[in-house]
């Protein structure tokens, strides 16, 4: 049996609203209870959502990480009710409305929800959306051509590479090259790994190709022996063949004695070729070569030996370019360490043309700046009391000036 | 090492520093705004910007000696000549100021340096750029040879 009060419950908990209907049931039957659902089934499906909205058709493509951002298409549905999306796992992707960014590979499940409207119910599709990882781009074709201790810097050529991401270049052995930029600069014999590495961009991740780079030492060329008997070691640089040591000739090619001028206040009152030891000091010349007045440096009896000349300015500039074409590269022609130089600046002397701190004297036949500067002549004159002379000096620095042509420098010769 | 830090060298150092100011005044005294405007090399400092780089370099010089003596091993603190030579005084105003502020530095300068013992010269301090310790002897050679290295840019280039 059933009681009245017992029915009043049951409907209440269903249906609220119906309870007018239970209050005015007088009889204790089955049937005013079989009458009351019946009525009740037929007040829901007029005043509730309880349709189904059918939602289909929601597959996803598989993506790639560096994709741009793409928009969800909704799926299908009978409801015209608004649809979010929610991600399983906001480490692998972001959404923002419909709008998904792509953070990293991995697989998530993305779910539609569509909120009730009109007679359909809330309801939601999920589908799977795979992320592959960023692809290797195809790095091919990194050549780095073999070079000579000697060669002036060079531009690397970037790699093909079907990515356009950014390429960098790193050598992994300084001695042997440096690069800054595309632009490798060779400071040493020996063989360096060049590696280019390519930054992530777009669909492509981050790679590497390596190519070696050998160098192999300067060339150094034949001896010369001048008038004297004297013996030079000599190096090609470039198109030029040099001197490796300072000139220390006491005679002209022709065999004519060039006068050593001592006397300081004999050296700068000079019109004709002169020569001297720094402080008059034999000692000096055997190491850093004579210095001589440029009346000898062009003179009729020529001062270089034969096959050889005095470089003219235009001469120097092209190993003055040959070495990076800035003041600042003087070092590739300076010798390294302190035996003669008072500091250590860091010369390379990567050309082996080995500058040494001769020094220099003065108009008034005084001696200064040995160990501190290297002054050569060139065979340029600027004007009739003057010529040009290229300066290296102490702070691996290397200027063309000019001076007085009675100033006592350093010559070196280059091959004719 | 291809030079001795002995007392007599120094002492030589020092007189070249002290004549230094002299020298500058000397070699420039006649020269005209036109010749002070001439470049020493191509696409170098003029003559008047060399007469105002030396103090500027100098000036930077004493305080490192100063700093050596009353410091241990200190860092010193770098400059730019090459900026400094290009603001609008270091190009353009007259050579007596820099003249003066170079006599009058190296009196102090040279007054200060000849109270130094052998010894004090051994004393040191760190250029970052170099990141390596210098003596005072060394330096105290360097700036020696500074100095005569921009005079001999003026006595070179009037003489052309």
């Amino acid at each position: 049996m059933v009681e009245e009060i017992d029915v009043i419950i049951l409907i209440t908990l269903l249906n609220y609203r119906s309870l007018h209907l239970i209050k005015i049931m007088k009889k204790r039957s089955y049937i005013s209870i079989f009458v009351l659902l019946i009525c009740l089934t037929g007040c829901q499906k007029e005043e509730t959502q309880v349709q189904s909205p059918e939602l289909s058709d929601f597959t996803l493509t598989a993506v790639r990480v560096g994709q741009p951002s793409f928009t969800l298409i909704n799926p299908k549905s009978k409801s015209s009710g608004a649809f979010t999306f929610k991600t399983s796992d906001t480490s692998l992707i972001t959404i923002q409305a419909n709008l998904v960014t792509i953070k990293k590979s991995g697989t998530c499940i993305i779910t539609a929800i569509q909120q009730a409207a009109e007679s359909f119910r809330k309801d939601s599709i999920t589908a799977t959306l795979v992320i592959a990882p960023r692809l290797v781009p195809l790095l091919t074709d990194f050549v780095v051509p073999e070079k000579k201790l000697n060669d002036p810097p060079f531009i690397l050529t970037p790699p093909k590479s079907n990515s356009n991401g950014e390429i960098i270049f790193k050598s992994d052995n300084a001695a042997v090259a440096t690069i800054i930029g595309n632009l490798v600069t060779i400071k040493g014999s020996g063989k360096a790994i060049i590696t280019a590495y390519q930054s992530q961009s777009g669909i492509y991740g981050a790679h590497s190709i390596s190519a070696n780079l050998v160098v192999t030492d300067a060339v150094v060329a034949e001896t010369l022996t001048d008038v004297d008997g004297n013996i030079y070691k000599t190096v090609k640089i470039g198109s030029q063949t040099w001197m490796m040591e300072n000139l220390r000739t006491t005679h002209y090619r022709d065999g004519t004695a060039i006068p050593n001028v001592k006397g300081t206040s004999d050296w700068g009152i000079q019109s004709n070729g002169a020569y001297c030891s720094y402080n008059n000091n034999l000692d000096m010349s055997k190491l850093y070569g004579y210095l001589y007045n440029w009346h000898a440096v062009n003179n009729a009896h020529q001062l270089a030996p034969q096959g050889w000349h005095i470089p003219t300015s235009a001469e120097w500039t092209i190993l003055y370019n040959y070495i990076g074409g800035d003041r600042y590269f003087g070092g590739k022609i300076q010798e390294s360490g302190t035996s003669h130089w008072i500091n250590d600046t860091g010369a390379s002397n990567i050309t082996k043309f080995t500058g040494l701190p001769g020094g220099k004297r003065n108009g008034d036949g005084t001696y200064d700046s040995i160990f501190y500067d290297a002054n050569w002549w060139t065979a340029t004159a600027n004007s009739t009391g003057t010529a040009s002379y290229y300066n290296l000096y102490v702070k691996g620095y290397i200027e063309i000036a000019e001076s007085s042509k009675n100033l006592g420098y350093s010559v070196r010769c280059i091959k004719d | 090492m291809p030079a001795v830090f002995d007392q007599k060298q120094i002492d030589i150092w020092i007189s070249e520093i002290e004549a230094l100011p002299g020298q500058i005044k000397k070699a420039t005294e006649n020269l005209t705004d036109e010749e002070l405007n001439q470049v020493y090399r191509p696409e170098g400092w003029t003559l008047r910007q060399v007469v105002h780089h030396v103090p500027d370099s100098h000036i930077n010089a004493y305080i490192r000696f100063k700093q050596a003596i009353t410091e241990d091993i200190p860092v010193i603190r770098p400059y730019y000549e090459e900026r400094w030579a290009e603001t609008e005084e270091a190009k353009n105003a007259e050579i007596k100021l820099s003249i003066e502020l170079l006599t009058g530095l190296h009196h102090r300068w040279v007054a200060f340096l000849k109270t130094l013992k052998v010894e004090d010269y051994q004393r040191k301090y760190i250029h970052p750029a170099q990141n390596k310790e210098l003596t005072l002897a060394n330096m105290l050679g360097m700036y020696a040879w500074h100095g005569k290295h921009h005079l001999a840019h003026i006595t070179n280039t009037i003489t052309k």
